[in-house]
Parts: C-alpha cells; sequence; structure tokens
C-alpha cells in the first residue's frame, strides 16, 4: 500500500502531512510507523477503564496533536472529542467517544502496517 | 556581538520537535527540550544566541506556562520571543498566554509557510529593536564625549583668555598660574583641617575651583592702560574705576556660551566678583562681611595679595616672604578669616616656593 491509498475513513490529509515534514516522504513514514507503538493510545485506554478524567483528558490531547502532525484527521477529531467532553462535564459521554477513537486508531494502525 | 541564530524547540513529543525544527532547519540551528525545566536550562545558557522560543503547553516536570512566567520574571520575554504551539485553542488557554507575555499562540497541527511566517516577522522586530538600543547606547556615548570636549575646550580659552590679560600689567602670564597653585595649597590645607564645607571637599572640586581662580582678574580688560599701569597712587576717581574690574569680570565671563553649564565657571563668577571683599566687611563691590563671602573668594584674595607682596610692580618694588607673612598676619595688608590665616601661616613655606624668583 503507498501514502496515497489509506484509508478514505482516516480523512488523511497527505499534501498538509508531507508538508510538515519537509517534503519527505521516507521522514513522514517513519514516524507513521511509530504510531501503534506510541504509548499515549495505551494511557488513554488506561485512564478510560479507571475513569481518571484528568489522565483522559491529557492522554487524548496529546494524541490529538499527535495525530493532527500525521495528518490523521479522523483520529484527531475523536480524541479532540474527548477532550471537550472531560472538559464540558460529559463524563457519561466517554465510553461511546473512546469506541469510536477506538475504532479511528485501529483503523489507522493496520494500515500503516501496509505501508 | 553574537548572531541570534539559534532556535529552541520545546515538547514532550519527539514527533512534534521534528515537525517544528522541519519547519526551521534552513533558517536557524534547532535546540531542542522535552520538558519545561531542560528548555530554561537552555534559555540561560544560550540567552544571547536565541532568535526565538516554540513552546508546548502540555509538558511534564514543568509545563509552557510555567516557562514563561519564569522569563517574564527574569526580565527574558523582552529580548528572547516566545510563541506557544498547541493544540488546545480555547480562548481562555489563550488569553492566559497573551497576558503572560508570549507573542503568538499557534495551534497544532502546525502549516509550515504560516509558522515561517508568523514567528520571522517577530523575529525580525525584535532583531532591529536589539539593533537600534545598541545604536542609541554608541551614540549617546559619543554625545557624551564631545560635551565634555566641548567643556574642555572653553576651559583652556578662558586660561589663555586670562593669561593674555595678565599681560597688560604684570611682566608674564605666571601671576595666573601661581594663583592656581597657591589656592590649590590653601584648599587642601584647610580641608586637611576639616575647616567647615572644605572638609568635604574632593579633588575633581579642588582642581575646578583652582582654574577658577585664574579667571580672577579677566575684568581689567576693561581698564584703561593709563590706570592699570600708573606708576604712582590712584586717585579716588580712578580708584572707582579700578574697582570695577570685578564687575567687569562677570560680564565677560557671562558672555561665554554655555559657561553655565560648567562648573569651574560657577566658582569663576564669584571670585571675579569678590576677590577684593574683606572679612570686616570694607571690601568692594558689595561690601560683604565674614562668612557671606564663600571660602574660595577669601583664599584666591589671600593668594592675590601674596603674590602682589613678593613681585615687582609699576608702583612697588617686590617685599621679601617673610616681610610679606608677617604684613599678612599683623593684618597690615587686608583683613582675613582667622581660620584661613591659620592655614597660612601653615603653608607658608610652600608659598616661599611657589612665588621663588630667579635671581
Amino acid at each position: 500500500m503507498t501514502l496515497s491509498q489509506l484509508s478514505p475513513a482516516l480523512h488523511f490529509d497527505l499534501s498538509g502531512a508531507l508538508a510538515r515534514f519537509g517534503g519527505s516522504e521516507a521522514l513522514l513514514l517513519r514516524f507513521l510507523r511509530r504510531l501503534p507503538e506510541d504509548k499515549t493510545f495505551a494511557e488513554l485506554s488506561a485512564a478510560v477503564s479507571s475513569n481518571d478524567l484528568p489522565g483522559v483528558e491529557r492522554a487524548a490531547h496529546t494524541l490529538k496533536g499527535v495525530a493532527a502532525n500525521l495528518g490523521l484527521e479522523a483520529l484527531q477529531a475523536s480524541s479532540d472529542a474527548l477532550v471537550v467532553a472531560v472538559r464540558t462535564g460529559a463524563g457519561d459521554q466517554i465510553p461511546t467517544l473512546f469506541a469510536q477513537l477506538r475504532g479511528d486508531y485501529e483503523t489507522a494502525c493496520r494500515d500503516i502496517a501496509q505501508l | 556581538m553574537k548572531k541570534r541564530d539559534l532556535l529552541l524547540v520545546v515538547d514532550d513529543m519527539e514527533i512534534n520537535r521534528v515537525v517544528l525544527g522541519q519547519a526551521f532547519c534552513d533558517l536557524y540551528t534547532i535546540l531542542e527540550a522535552e520538558n519545561g525545566a531542560d528548555a530554561l536550562n537552555l534559555i540561560h545558557t544560550h540567552s544571547d544566541q536565541l532568535a526565538a522560543v516554540l513552546l508546548d503547553v502540555v509538558m511534564p516536570v514543568m509545563d509552557g506556562f510555567q516557562v514563561v512566567e519564569q522569563m517574564y520574571t527574569q526580565d527574558l520575554l523582552s529580548r528572547i520571543p516566545v510563541f506557544l504551539i498547541t493544540a488546545d485553542c480555547s480562548e481562555a488557554n489563550m488569553r492566559r498566554g497573551y497576558e503572560l507575555g508570549v507573542m503568538d499562540i499557534i495551534g497544532k497541527p502546525i502549516i509550515p509557510y504560516f509558522i515561517r511566517r508568523r514567528v520571522c516577522s517577530v523575529v525580525e522586530l525584535f532583531q532591529a529593536r536589539e539593533r537600534l538600543s545598541r545604536t542609541v547606547a554608541v551614540q549617546e556615548q559619543a554625545l557624551e564625549e564631545k560635551a565634555q570636549e566641548i567643556q574642555q575646550l572653553n576651559t583652556s580659552i578662558i586660561k589663555t583668555l586670562s593669561a593674555a590679560i595678565e599681560f597688560r600689567d604684570c611682566e608674564s602670564g605666571e601671576h595666573v598660574q601661581r594663583i592656581h597653585d597657591l589656592t590649590g595649597i590653601l584648599l587642601r590645607d584647610l580641608r586637611h583641617r576639616r575647616f567647615g564645607d572644605c572638609a568635604a571637599l574632593t579633588d575633581e572640586e579642588i582642581d575646578e575651583i583652582s582654574t577658577a581662580a585664574i579667571m580672577h582678574d579677566v575684568g581689567k580688560i576693561a581698564i584703561p592702560d593709563q590706570i592699570l599701569n600708573k606708576p604712582g597712587r590712584l586717585t579716588q576717581e580712578e580708584f572707582e574705576i579700578m574697582k570695577t574690574h570685578t564687575v567687569k569680570g562677570c560680564e565677560l565671563l557671562d558672555r561665554i556660551p554655555k559657561s553655565r553649564e560648567n562648573p569651574v565657571y560657577q566658582y569663576a563668577y564669584d571670585i571675579c566678583r569678590h576677590h577684593h571683599e574683606r572679612w570686616d566687611g570694607r571690601g568692594y563691590p558689595d561690601g560683604l562681611k565674614g562668612d557671606e563671602i564663600s571660602i574660595w573668594s577669601q583664599v584666591v584674595s589671600l593668594a592675590d595679595v601674596y603674590d602682589a607682596l613678593t613681585s615687582r610692580r609699576v608702583y612697588k618694588p617686590a617685599f621679601s616672604p617673610e616681610e610679606a607673612v608677617r604684613m599678612i598676619l599683623d593684618g597690615e595688608c587686608g583683613a582675613f578669616n582667622p581660620a584661613l590665616l591659620e592655614s597660612f601661616r601653615q603653608q607658608a613655606p610652600q608659598f616661599r616656593f611657589i612665588c621663588r624668583r630667579e635671581p
């Protein structure tokens, strides 16, 4: 699979991401491949499980930034939704929102494994 | 002067540091830190070379806001522009950033072209401001030096003028130099003996007063030759004209440009006007008495009398140093402050030395 063939569901902004890495596909690929190993998702998962709201906010915020830099706009959006939910006190929505995020994350990891 | 060619990128996620570095690596050497504490260390080490700091907000150990607060208290924000780079562009956050003094808040994900423009235009402003204040400091220094040169020039002009004026009624221009030296000797003695205000005189002030003493007779330029160089006793009328050399001297000094700003002239006006006053109030032009006469006018007055006594003049021969000392201490010539007479008595050998004549 090439970069331009990533799932449409991911809303991948290839040109934006490439620009951020100085036009270097190699550099972009290197950082995309790190996403599955990144511990932020694991931290987020743990925080959701133990209902650690500050932890959820922090991890979701970090994941949002990483996703944004990588051009993975769907993952960026679902991370942001979790951050907003914590901030607006809508704690009851977290499980649903986390499920959405996990879906986006796993789709991304699956595709990246095939690059 | 070091060039500001370093850019500090602070973020706990490596990917974010890489992305920011990519946007600027052709313009600056990139420094990286992964938390606020490390960032501050680097900022302190390189404070003269940093062009800007790009700062994430959420970080372990010390977050971005804390870094900015530290920089503010250490007065670094006016020298190094700080930009917050954050995924959280809520209004509350942005407001807080601006209140702390950051130059701009830039959202993630960054767009290289835009962040370059925003950062570089601020950096350019900061550097222009720094160059300007450096230039201003250099120019201020140069102006200060010029002002001093002008004052020194003024002083040497008047010294020359004073010596030249003296040529009319004395043999040489050395009388004014002797008055300069004698004035210094008496003032230092008075200071040593802690007499009144003299105790606080600085060496610089004593020099200024001694220089001012040189000008005490410049008013004589206005006195006609036949009076100035009359071999015999002056008539009452002639004496009245002669007395005006005091106030005429002040008028002359007044016309010198910028004289009021020069401390030497402040003393010179006083001495010019009052060096013929007497301790008993019977002097001229104002008839001042006792301590109404400034101590420096009193000093120059005594020096002038001693030098006149020990010099040959067109109307009298020179007296010996011993004779001159006796006449002054006995009150035969002039009336002086007893404390001043005491200094004079102590310094009589010095006076004799200064006023020695080649046989």
